[in-house]
């Protein structure tokens, strides 16, 4: 997903249009990465919001309109998992995994159940490497892991992700060695 | 299968799954209040004036509000809410959105009851708190010459558990205190104070509560209004 650094940079100067623009363009991505982490919905409209509203508030700052991408999803993730710590931590209340919304075809339901079905630290990568486009440098910068780290959490999610999804046919790269090696270059 | 086969794959069960996310419509209005809090909580400077902060505590029939700063009238001020669940002493913050009727209308799992015979010189603020099941809706009417609210009806579904709720507005462009800055009881009283612990005004409230078309209404006022007044609402929602 491109955002023009035109618009970004616009926004930056203050211009109010063109941040409603952005933010209207950076929503669903807010909104969707905040759900892979917290699969309900209030709770990512919330944690959604937080993350534009802090955009909004230190836009200005960004030095490099064209790293704009990175630095958004690293702001979106950190108030996900700051909304998370929050909850785990003052209430007992549980974030349960809701399929509100998007239960229209089975195959939807199974790839969503796949996909949520791997851990925080393994489907992130995935999301944001698949979604949101990002490079496993730019993953590691937003989840304050190193690079080596991601793509280690990539092959092994693709790994989980290969019988949930049917993409285990007579694959000819059965080494797991060499399958992360080959990943590793081709990030 | 091969390695470019298998990317593909991963790569289009990840759009399906994003694609099955519904994303609800961006509330830029609630997005640059928040904003304004961001900015003011990373902001080094001392400021220049007291901030104007409301604070306020309410259960299905009972509200507490706290003011931290005088009662003025302030052209053009910006309010921000927010609005939490209390479980066991621990606050969950919700989300709060400011819609239409319209809006609320098409949100809200259960049948909205509409406002009638509100007295003149009450301006309406309609936010939308929480979602799904656990959807709340708050009609909050403040009089133009104070930003003390005069009147706040509260809707929810009528068959889901009544949770306590805590609600606290900034007033002006001021950040909000922390959650632990929030009263931890729950109490009828309705309290005025300046920041520093002057109380302006302390009051009884009875809020006024039934179900109406399965929706559970709730109606709290300060004591400008006078039970007729109040009756007078509730029987023209009951229409």
């Amino acid at each position: 997903m491109e955002i023009r650094s035109t618009l970004v940079a616009a926004a930056a100067a203050g211009h109010t249009e063109a941040a409603d623009e952005l933010l209207g363009s950076v929503w669903p991505d807010a909104y969707r990465i905040a759900w892979s982490v917290l699969r309900e919905r209030t709770a990512a409209e919330d944690t959604a919001q937080e993350a534009c509203a802090q955009v909004l508030a230190a836009i200005s700052s960004l030095r490099s309109p064209e790293r704009f991408s990175t630095w958004f999803y690293k702001i979106v993730v950190n108030c996900a998992r700051a909304h998370l710590r929050r909850v785990e931590r003052e209430s007992r209340i549980s974030i349960e995994p809701s399929h509100e919304g998007g239960a229209r075809r089975e195959d939807r339901i199974d790839v969503r159940r796949a996909i949520e079905s791997l851990e925080l630290d393994l489907r992130m990568p995935i999301v944001l490497y698949y979604y949101a486009g990002l490079n496993s440098a730019e993953i590691a910068q937003a989840l304050g892991v190193s690079s080596v780290t991601v793509r280690w959490r990539l092959f092994v999610a693709r790994g989980r992700l290969r019988p949930l999804l049917g993409l285990d046919g007579d694959d000819s790269h059965k080494t797991a060695r060499g399958d992360y090696a080959d990943e590793s270059h081709s990030l | 299968m091969n390695r470019t086969a298998f990317e593909e794959g991963i790569r289009q069960s990840v759009a399906i799954y994003a694609a099955s996310i519904d994303v609800p419509g961006v509330d830029v209005t609630s997005i640059r209040a928040r904003a304004v809090d961001a900015r003011e909580v990373g902001a080094p400077v001392a400021r220049k004036r007291r901030p104007r902060l409301l604070t306020m505590a309410a259960t299905t029939a009972v509200l507490l509000i706290l003011a931290l700063s005088a009662p003025a009238v302030i052209a053009g001020v910006q309010r921000v809410m927010q609005a939490f669940i209390v479980t066991n002493g621990q606050r969950v913050p919700l989300s709060v959105r400011t819609v239409s009727l319209d809006q609320a209308r098409a949100d809200m799992p259960f049948t909205v009851i509409v406002p009638a015979a509100i007295p003149t010189g009450l301006q309406p603020t309609i936010r939308e708190l929480g979602s799904g099941a656990n959807a709340h809706l708050m009609f909050a009417y403040s009089n133009g010459g104070s930003q003390l609210p005069g009147l706040t009806i509260m809707e929810s579904a009528a068959g889901e558990p009544q949770p306590n709720m805590q609600f606290m507005e900034s007033i002006g462009k001021h950040a909000l205190p922390p959650p632990s800055a929030l009263p931890s009881g729950q109490s009828a009283q309705m309290q005025w104070k300046l920041r520093g612990g002057q109380v302006l005004k302390r009051y009884k409230i009875e809020p006024i509560v039934w179900t109406e078309r399965g929706t559970r209404v709730s109606i709290l006022a300060a004591p400008s209004l006078t039970r007729a007044q109040l009756e007078a609402i509730r029987s023209a929602m009951q229409r």
